[in-house]
């Protein structure tokens, strides 16, 4: 069935990119990837007068290490995230998710900024973001403004971006000496499957003690909007790590999930995988913190 | 603004053409350049039958506007073989009867080819891993993967 009609723009630049977002006002969709928008337009749920494709713009591309942070352009594919040895070395829980979304010809197109900006409750990367405690640079024609992920996502398909507004950047922070991140998640199959429910932790700890300095839990699936679970992150940090603090934090976690019902999974289902998910994740972060943590790290 | 000037790079010959804004790289191949091979199956990037490769990789063609491939190179099924002479993973596929309707023959060979032509020797799982995105429902896929593995070469590249 072909897609209804809509007419096609591709600036030059972001400055130009802006400029006709904020001209063209509410009737335009921006296009990256295409994954999501393409089915979103053939259904219905989408119905742009204007198309504003920014696939190509380099001011929106490349990864880069400034300081303490990793800069990711918002146009890195899922497969260049999987593959990238600086995303696997700096950000493990990103790399791990972004190699489990979907399947290799979905992964070439669909974009970072496209998985956060769509909102998905079951967004794969916005778990590891969570986790890592990314901050997004968001900017339309007048302003540009950097806030931290956690406050960008408002509910299922919604976000703090207003019209005309673009994801400019995603920066993480570099991890900590003895450190990890690690992503867990369980669908109906390996491939192609919407996550029933997804967990990304990141622990670091004490070169010395091996007690926990820093923890930080996400979930994704299992609420209207990708969260943290700050209780359960409360528990770990006061502790040592031991298997009754990880359980303890994993039925904090579930205790914060808000699941639905729907025709993958029950709720109880939902609460039920996600304190499982956590209780492996933690287990397997606090492992290689332990073990290896992240040799090229001095912080 | 509604249509569209495309040049681009398909099995190797140059096609400039005016296409609607609409138009998905399927529907170019398919509708407007007798390209047949990509299949229209799901239409959301869901089953595989339209993978084509777009600079190299493989990518759900129903889901990708044909302005995006616009300076790029895409292959299709109807590029591998050389004139009358098939390529070695079709003969492969006939070999271990890797078709049986034939619906998603078109995309796996082309994930399979993007594999082979990264990884000429690649495992089993990496066998499985390329071939995710696309299903057969006529549940042939250890007869496909055999295939796949006939033409894998220890050490060396992909004989085209």
């Amino acid at each position: 069935m072909g897609l209804p009609p809509f007419r096609y723009h591709r600036p030059a630049t972001l400055e130009e990119a802006l400029h006709l977002l904020e001209r063209l006002g509410d009737g335009a969709v921006v296009l990256a990837g295409g994954t999501d928008l393409i089915p979103q337009i053939r259904s219905g749920a989408a119905h742009p007068e204007d198309t504003v494709d920014i696939s190509r713009l380099d001011e929106l591309r490349g990864l880069s290490v400034k300081g303490a942070q990793l800069h990711i352009g918002p146009l890195a594919t899922h497969a260049e995230l999987a593959a990238s040895a600086l995303v696997r070395e700096a950000a493990p829980a990103l790399a791990a998710a972004c190699a489990t979304i979907a399947a290799p010809p979905i992964r070439n197109s669909a974009t970072l900024g496209g998985n956060l900006a769509n909102a998905s409750p079951a967004a794969d990367t916005a778990p590891p973001l969570l986790a890592l405690n990314a901050t997004l640079q968001l900017s339309d024609r007048r302003r540009s403004r950097s806030l931290p992920i956690y406050d960008f996502f408002v509910g299922p398909g919604s976000t703090i971006l207003e019209d005309g507004e673009l994801i400019t950047a995603v920066s993480v922070e570099l991890p900590a000496y003895r450190s990890a991140s690690v992503f867990a998640k369980f669908g109906k199959r390996n491939a192609m499957a919407i996550a029933v429910a997804s967990v990304a932790v990141y622990v670091a700890v004490d070169p010395g003690s091996g007690a926990i300095t820093e923890a930080r839990v996400a979930l994704g699936s299992v609420g209207p909007t990708p969260f943290r679970a700050l209780e359960a992150e409360r528990v770990l940090r006061a502790g040592t790590g031991g298997a009754a603090e990880i359980q303890a934090a994993a039925t904090c976690a579930a205790n914060a999930t808000q699941p639905i019902a729907d025709l993958r999974a029950s709720a109880d289902y939902r609460r039920l995988l996600a304190s499982i998910l956590v209780q492996r994740a933690i287990t397997d972060a606090l492992d290689r913190a332990r073990a290896e943590g992240c040799q090229s790290c001095t912080k | 603004m509604y249509e569209v000037e495309l040049a681009l790079k398909v099995n190797g010959t140059e096609v400039s053409l005016r296409v609607p804004a609409n138009t998905t790289l399927l529907d170019l191949l398919r509708e407007h350049l007798g390209l047949t091979g990509a299949k229209r199956g799901c239409e959301q990037g869901d089953c595989g039958a339209c993978v084509v490769l777009l600079d190299g990789e493989p990518v759900a063609s129903c889901l990708v506007l044909a302005v995006q491939a616009e300076g790029h190179q895409v292959r299709t099924v109807e590029g591998l073989s050389q004139g009358a002479e098939m390529h070695p993973l079709q003969k492969a596929f006939v070999e271990e009867w890797a078709v049986q309707c034939g619906y998603c023959t078109s995309g796996m060979l082309m994930s399979a080819v993007a594999l082979l032509e990264d990884n000429p020797n690649p495992s089993t799982e990496e066998v499985k891993e390329a071939l995710s995105g696309n299903l057969c429902r006529c549940t042939g896929y250890q007869s496909i993967i055999r295939a796949v593995k006939k033409v894998t070469r220890p050490g060396g590249t992909l004989a085209t």
